[in-house]
């Protein structure tokens, strides 16, 4: 329902658009229900605000506001000041630390204002040995150019791993691990899951 | 064998008692498993570990544990416990003599006879063993390597005075159903072990190992008559049973023969005569070895964690041999027992208590001087193992040791804090005590010309250790790396000390009481550089120092001031390929004064700096790894190691005098075959 009323007022605003209606894309830090509770309910009671939609499984907020009552970087500023790190702007770590537990995100990176690395937990079902498969699988997404940290947890069944999405995408990662094929002959039919 | 075969009726019988109590109560036994419950009872053996990736690693125990694992043991070949530590900084590994290339591990600085040397946990390579100790083990039965620097638990002994290794040899039950690693250098020393494991059924599991080492070629380079390696003729079989009944119960017993001949001195000497004259110089020593040893353990049903560990040890060594015309024949009989009693306390305390007896009987005879003697030291322990809180632990343990002379207390504190949870810091404190073997430790007193003078009677050693340990892990760039820093002090209250200076044509070996120090600082930096090449670098400082009443403040000889090993491993991502470069810069290090020829003598000159390479690069394949390597790549060797050579019966002629490698550039190929398990 929610969405379909997005896209309504979206569609009406773009109808009556004006110099004034802008629709924009933020980078925002969050990874629950919670949070999309907090961010859209402080935003859409705002002047100027037409419409906000936060997704969470792609860290983006969507925003039409009107440019001549609040910027973009006014957003933002609200945004960071509940405890979310936006594109520009870094919450400060008190905020952070009060946010409730389940909205305890994994932070921007602290050096530079653009996001470069994407960190993904995976869940990988289906691996028989530690050496053989975990190590294995942890080694060839290492190996990928764009990845810079990969982690197989063997006994957890969990991977951790960082990478650069302009140089590889989390589906190319997913595809690696599926497709897998360990040294020593075994076929194994692993299932990635995608935690948050 | 008789005596095996008592033993092993007598393990059965807890075996057995333990068995009915514990099906009757279950729910306490699944409370801890059987390798926490082991790993409470033999405290060195943690396997539990912070560095999972590396090869060495640092264990999270709170006495200061570095871990050399078999992968570690694997990126330099070869080939026996004494060539194991090339990749190492912590443990240096120096010749004893000039000609039978006998070799011992130094740690903190200090020889290798103040480090308690550990077979799974039992004193095996002590005593007459020692000297040539380091050979009997071949590296392809290790499964790791640990280095405790300091005093370490009470629980293992009282001889441990600047730190100890603890050797543990593969695992049974998790070995692959057959081994086979071949090597083969430039000189054709020929390296062979196949291992066969096998798993009876659920509980009982075997492990055979047949170790040959041969080298019989005469290498002599360096112009001085003397081989420059000893030949070796080593038959080493081995066999450990390992039982585990899933319920707290484990039980394990190695049996061990060994044969080894060895022959070094002049190239023209005759090495199939018997005995030698005085037309020639040559040593030839034939050792017999037979070592048992075991641990059986379990866990106390009752509602509070309680184990009892039993542990024991018999050796039996012979040698026969001579050393020009001295002959030099010695036998010794070794037991020893401990027993463990451990149980929590509250949800705080841990304690270790219990009883150990050693008993040693050694028969030496240099030329015509008989050296026999008798040892039995009693001891009880109790240890502490305090953990207030998640972040700091502190074992306090004190043991008391009857010695022949006297009751030894010995005290040792250990403390560990985790300031963050990448970062650790360690403090420790202890004495350590323990009985030299003069001839068999000092091998260069048996083979010099130069006269040995006993001052007096020689009295247990002890020393006073206490340092302070950091590491700290990291993550930089996305890339793991870990930094530790080592600070150690050892100052003995009594040792024995050989004195190589105030009299150039005999070594004086007397007590001496609170005249000897031993500092050292290390700094190692691990770093993984690129993704597939991790970096390590290494520094350490060592000042050991003895104050003489003609001379003041003396460094001891033979001992590297400053040292550097840094080293770079490859892996590839496939892991099919494995490189590694080792650079190990060696300082210069004080040398004793020489007596000459001309009646001159040099006092107090100073060795060289020097280097060594090693490199090795691996291929593994599907069931099979080829390696190839080279030793000592740049060639360097101590061309003068024999004083008075050319007139081995002569008064000058002194073999004490190495500080550097003996044998130059060692080239080398191997093959390791690994038979897997089929799975369906």
């Amino acid at each position: 329902m929610k969405k379909l009323r997005n896209i309504f007022w979206m569609l009406l605003f773009a109808f009556s658009a004006n110099a004034q209606t802008v629709n924009d894309t933020i980078v925002v830090y969050a990874n629950c229900e919670h949070c999309i509770e907090r961010i859209e309910g402080v935003l859409k009671p705002t002047a100027g605000i037409l419409s906000a939609r936060m997704d969470v499984s792609v860290g983006k907020l969507f925003v039409s506001y009107n440019s001549q009552t609040i910027s973009n970087d006014q957003i933002q500023k609200m945004v960071a000041n509940i405890g979310h790190d936006t594109k520009n702007y870094r919450a400060a770590d008190n905020i952070y630390k009060d946010l409730p537990a389940c909205c305890k995100y994994e932070r921007a990176p602290l050096l530079g204002k653009q996001v470069k690395y994407q960190t993904a937990n995976l869940l990988i079902t289906g691996m028989t040995c530690a050496e053989g498969c975990a190590k294995g699988i942890e080694l060839k997404i290492y190996q990928q150019n764009g990845v810079k940290f990969s982690e197989v947890n063997y006994e957890k069944q969990k991977a951790k791993i960082v990478f650069d999405p302009s140089k590889i995408s989390l589906q190319k990662i997913i595809q690696l691990i599926v497709d897998f094929k360990p040294e020593n002959g075994e076929i194994n039919k692993y299932e990635v899951t995608v935690l948050p | 064998m008789k005596k095996n075969i008592i033993i092993c009726v007598f393990l059965c019988l807890p075996f057995i008692k333990i068995n009915a109590q514990t099906s009757k109560d279950q729910s306490s036994i699944n409370k801890a498993d059987t390798s926490a419950g082991i790993n409470s009872i033999h405290l060195l053996k943690s396997a539990e570990v912070t560095f999972e990736k590396a090869g060495t690693m640092i264990s999270i125990s709170p006495f200061k544990t570095e871990i050399i694992s078999n992968k570690e043991l694997r990126k330099a070949a070869c080939c026996n416990l004494g060539e194991s530590f090339e990749t190492n900084a912590t443990v240096d590994v120096t010749y004893k003599d000039a000609v039978s290339g006998s070799k011992e591990l130094q740690l903190l600085g200090l020889s290798g006879s103040y480090i308690q040397l550990l077979t799974e946990n039992m004193p095996i390579i002590a005593g007459l063993g020692l000297t040539y100790g380091l050979n009997t083990v071949p590296g392809s039965q290790i499964e790791s390597i640990s280095i405790v620097k300091g005093p370490g638990s009470v629980v293992f002994g009282p001889e441990s005075l600047s730190g100890s290794i603890n050797l543990e040899l593969k695992n049974p039950s998790k070995e692959v159903p057959l081994f086979i690693n071949y090597y083969m250098d430039e000189n054709f020393r020929n390296e062979i072990n196949i291992d066969v494991a096998k798993k009876i059924n659920t509980k009982w599991s075997t492990l055979f190992s047949f170790h040959s080492d041969i080298f019989n070629k005469k290498v002599e380079e360096n112009g001085d008559d003397f081989l420059d390696m000893p030949m070796i003729q080593n038959f080493n079989i081995l066999n450990k049973w390992k039982y585990e009944n899933g319920k707290g119960f484990i039980s394990q017993h190695t049996l061990r023969l060994m044969n080894e001949k060895r022959m070094a001195g002049q190239k023209q000497f005759d090495y199939s005569k018997s005995e030698a004259d005085l037309s020639s110089w040559g040593q030839k020593l034939n050792t017999n070895r037979l070592e048992y040893y075991g641990k059986t353990g379990f866990i106390i049903p009752s509602a509070t964690f309680q184990s009892i560990g039993f542990q024991y040890s018999l050796v039996s060594h012979a040698q026969n041999g001579f050393a020009g015309i001295k002959a030099y024949d010695a036998s010794q009989l070794s037991a020893n027992v401990r027993l463990i009693y451990n149980r929590e306390i509250g949800a705080h305390h841990s304690i270790n208590t219990g009883v150990s007896l050693k008993i040693e009987n050694t028969k030496e005879q240099l030329a015509l001087a008989n050296y026999d003697r008798s040892e039995n030291v009693m001891g009880i322990f109790i240890e502490d193992t305090y953990k207030p809180d998640a972040r700091s632990t502190l074992v306090l343990g004190l043991r008391a040791d009857r010695f022949p002379n006297k009751t030894y207390l010995i005290p040792r504190a250990n403390y560990k804090f985790s300031i963050n949870e990448n970062t650790d810091l360690r403090a420790s404190i202890g004495v350590g005590v323990r009985s030299p073997h003069l001839l068999a430790e000092n091998p260069a007193i048996v083979f010099s010309s130069r006269k040995y003078i006993l001052k007096s009677n020689l009295l247990p050693e002890s020393a006073l250790n206490f340092g302070a340990n950091l590491t700290h892990e990291f993550l930089w760039n996305y890339r793991k790396g870990a930094i530790n820093f080592d600070w150690y002090q050892t100052n003995f209250k009594n040792r024995m000390r050989i004195d190589y200076d105030t009299d150039p044509k005999s070594f004086l070996i007397y007590n001496q009481s609170n005249a000897s120090t031993s500092k050292t600082f290390q700094v190692e930096l691990m770093y993984k550089i690129l993704k597939t090449v991790e970096w390590k670098i290494a520094y350490k400082y060592l000042d050991v120092i003895t104050f003489t009443d003609s001379i003041g403040k003396l460094s001891d000889p033979f001992i590297a001031k400053n040292r550097i090993v840094t080293s770079l491993y490859y892996e590839s991502f496939n892991r099919k390929w494995k490189a590694n470069f080792t650079l190990n810069l060696v300082g210069s290090k004080r040398l004793p004064a020489i007596h000459l020829h001309d009646s001159t003598s040099k006092p107090f000159l100073q060795s060289p700096a020097y280097q060594t390479i090693n490199l090795q690069l691996t291929r593994t394949f599907k069931q099979t790894e080829v390696y190839i390597g080279a030793e000592n790549m740049l060639d360097f060797k101590q061309l003068t190691h024999l004083t008075g050579s050319d007139d081995p019966y002569g008064p000058y002629f002194d073999v004490s005098n190495i500080w550097g490698p003996m044998d130059g550039r060692r080239i080398y190929i191997g093959v390791r075959f690994k038979l897997s398990e089929i799975k369906k």
